[in-house]
């Protein structure tokens, strides 16, 4: 029987064939498919690397990845204390956008879109990248003249973006209730066509295979307890697997921030909140875009599966305990059910938590600080899933070269000192 | 409109359910209706902050004291005084007699840490009353309405359904729940859903 | 639901309440004599500690005061209920408090004394 052999940098099989083809998995059905390459490797902790990247989520991930990928620095390890994409990457309701205010938000967001559109090609790791459309209802006289001015922003950026009223929307989403008696009704809307969702959990593994593919170590089980500095430069991590020495490290834990930065006595403006989600039993197709109310404090789309997805706005306490109170989703579900009349009969299926780590802005932290070698891509709240392949990107640009391109620049953590804030409450959908 | 026909002429305005039409349902399963209730028309309404200092004052101007520990009330005939806060009370009393029970404390109260503000319009008051009455308030309401804990005497600040309200137990079956006037129609249109299965009526 | 302990109403759901964030931020008296760097740590920047944490609550739709929380957050254990403006009492939540960054600050050692220093501290 052939034996198990890891390949290292390559993409395919040694003898160049590929690794996965019509061939491949007749052969591997010969012995019961035990014998599939693992996607990445499980490797013991070398005693130093080029740099580290704590926090193995999809931001994680993508920045190992960029850094080997564009930057030729492999000699890396990102250092996971649970297992890739356990935290909020696998928790989020996958919504991808680019519908942002602010300039500063247009780039960033829009520069990790046109990575999405072309991630699994890149990647060849099928991430289910469904550009089904994201509308964001507008519910009273004032949220359509402060959409208007959205899009008109969103375009003078050269990003998409629409205004429906309501009988449109009634023919793009015919489930939905435009109603005018109910509460909140549906007075218009506006729609970023190539916005949509994608399968969390394959993001990550994508990056995962792809960075491991070109060298990096994925280690995970392995918990960060320490930065160890000698002055005001980072010489190592403190890991539950013992010392591994480093010249830089990126990190990128969200929720978890804030205890990762006073490991070297930083402060971050960070809170870290419950975001809650949950899925319905599944059902056939009825909503085959992603909607989202700011009003009513709800976002929807279908999974491929069938299910329901909602999610909507952090608990307002600050916690790590990856659940929130029932009160939140109730609310939602309330807002939900008068939209969408087809879904109170639906039945939950699952429900969780993640941490999220808010900002002040409710804009990130992609920045140095004033640690030499010690880097911090954080402060996502809500919105970090759509911002996976930019935010690693940029991220990887700023530990390769020391220093933050024209998109990562504006988000210093200096900008809570200058008062230069972004404030993107509005475009952040829901949430804070 | 509803307005008792002798006291016309000294009320001004809208009540808060002038919109509201007299409207019942029966009881699902036979016997009487499980909840009846009403507006307390121009129930007159004080805000009073200040602290234990002033207490001598509001039992000489009112005709009784402040509740001596919170979640209470205290009532004098048909006033009541009503435990917001530490230093904060609702009084309640006969429509009509709220200015001149406002101007009687403000002369009478001695210290300047004191507010009385007329809230008779921008609070409504209900009436509710029978065998229902803590079963319907209790699915909108996380207190512990249960006759052995919420007794008569008993009040407190929670939401009901989202809406702010202040509850007060005169009885086993028979509260007053107070709601801002704008929240009325809401507070009228939730309680005649929470008591469609006991049969309601809601008079004006 | 978090079931918080009013002082003055008793246990009541969380929903009745509003949380303040982080508790014992001291307002800098002399916010234009010290440095953008100390002003910030006063209006943005935040504990935002994983176990014990000390936080202000607001009884928003009851009794409408104020009051201070020992709270662990990853277990949302309350280990104390305190009134606003004073300390806790139990060992732990006062360790939280004195062992804080904060009480290093330039801008809690301004609103304490109404003086101010140009040198800044590092730590």
């Amino acid at each position: 029987m052939a034996q198990n052999q890891p390949d290292r940098g390559q993409r395919g099989l040694p003898g160049g064939s590929p690794r996965y083809s019509a061939l491949a998995l007749a052969k591997k059905a010969m012995n019961y498919h035990q014998d599939w390459q693992r996607a990445w490797r499980d490797p013991e902790p070398k005693s130093e690397y080029d740099a580290i990247i704590i926090g193995g989520g999809g931001h994680g991930l993508a920045t190992a990845y960029y850094l080997a990928a564009v930057h030729g620095i492999n000699n890396i390890a990102v250092i996971e204390k649970g297992w890739i994409g356990g935290g909020n990457t696998g928790r989020n309701t996958t919504i991808i956008r680019s519908n942002y205010l602010w300039d500063e938000s247009a780039a960033i967001y829009e520069h990790s879109m046109k990575l999405w559109e072309g991630m699994t090609q890149d990647l060849n790791f099928n991430v289910m990248f469904s550009q089904r459309g994201v509308l964001t209802i507008a519910h009273s006289e004032h949220e359509l003249r402060e959409m208007s001015r959205r899009v008109h922003a969103i375009r003078l950026n050269g990003i998409d973006s629409e205004i429906l009223g309501s009988a449109e929307i009634k023919k793009f989403v015919p489930t939905i209730n435009i109603d005018q008696s109910i509460r909140y009704p549906v007075m218009g809307g506006f729609l970023q066509k190539r916005g949509g969702t994608a399968r969390h959990d394959a993001v990550a593994w994508g990056y995962a295979r792809a960075a491991d593919d070109l060298g990096v170590d994925i280690i995970q089980k392995c918990e960060v307890t320490g930065l160890r500095r000698q002055g005001r430069k980072i010489i190592g991590v403190e890991t539950s697997r013992g010392f591994i020495k480093t010249k830089k490290v990126g990190c990128v834990v969200a929720g978890h921030s804030s205890v990762v930065a006073a490991m070297a006595g930083i402060h971050l403006p960070v809170a870290s909140r419950p975001l809650q989600a949950l899925v319905s039993e599944p059902i056939k197709p009825i909503l085959n875009t992603v909607i989202m109310s700011n009003a009513v404090h709800m976002y929807i789309s279908q999974s491929d599966k069938g299910e329901m997805v909602l999610g909507a706005g952090v608990d307002k306490y600050n916690s790590y305990a990856q659940r929130g109170s029932f009160s939140v989703p109730e609310h939602m579900l309330a807002a939900a059910v008068e939209l969408f009349p087809v879904l109170s009969r639906l039945r939950m299926l699952r429900h969780w938590g993640g941490i999220v780590d808010t900002c002040p802005d409710a804009s990130p932290i992609i920045s140095k600080t004033d640690i030499e070698g010690l880097y911090f891509d954080c402060g996502w709240g809500t919105g970090g899933f759509k911002a996976t392949p930019g935010s690693g990107h940029v991220f990887a640009d700023l530990i390769a070269n020391d220093r933050p391109n024209k998109i990562a620049a504006p988000y210093t953590l200096d900008r809570f000192s200058s008062g230069l804030l972004i404030d993107e409450h509005g475009a952040a959908g829901v949430a804070h | 409109m509803a307005n008792s026909p002798k006291n016309k002429s000294m009320f001004f305005g809208q009540t808060a359910l002038a919109d509201k039409p007299t409207s019942k349902s029966i009881n699902p399963n036979g016997g009487i209706l499980g909840l009846i209730f009403r507006e307390i028309e121009h129930l007159g309404k004080l805000n009073i902050r200040g602290d234990q200092s002033i207490n001598a004052a509001v039992k000489v101007a009112i005709g009784c004291n402040f509740p001596s520990s919170e979640n209470q009330f205290q009532s004098a005939g048909e006033r009541h005084v009503i435990w917001l806060s530490p230093d904060e009370h609702l009084l309640l009393c006969e429509a009509g007699k709220e200015k001149i029970l406002q101007d009687d404390l403000t002369r009478m109260i001695k210290t300047e840490n004191f507010a009385i503000t007329d809230v008779s319009d921008s609070l409504c008051a209900l009436s509710l009353s029978g065998p229902a009455v803590r079963d319907v308030l209790a699915k909108g309401c996380s207190l512990d309405l249960h006759p052995s804990k919420f007794f008569s005497g008993a009040c407190a600040q929670s939401l009901l359904s989202h809406a702010a309200v202040t509850l007060m137990a005169l009885s086993n079956d028979k509260f007053i729940l107070i709601c801002r006037t704008s929240f009325a129609p809401y507070v009228h249109d939730w309680l005649v859903d929470a008591s469609l299965e006991y049969g309601y009526q809601f008079a004006v | 639901m978090l079931i918080i302990p009013c002082p003055h109403c008793g246990p009541r759901d969380e929903i009745e309440f509003a949380c303040g964030g982080e508790a014992h931020i001291a307002r800098p008296l002399v916010e234009n004599k010290i440095s953008d760097a100390e002003f910030a740590n006063y209006l943005f920047i935040r504990d935002n500690t994983k176990g014990l944490f000390l936080e202000r609550w607001h009884h928003s739709a009851g009794c409408r005061k104020w009051f201070n929380l020992a709270r662990d957050t990853f277990t949302h254990e309350i280990i104390e209920v305190y009134p606003m403006g004073s300390l806790p009492k139990k060992a732990s939540a006062r360790t939280s408090y004195s062992s804080s960054w904060r009480r290093g600050t330039l801008a809690e050692k301004a609103a304490k004394t109404g003086k101010h220093s140009q040198t800044e501290g590092r730590k």
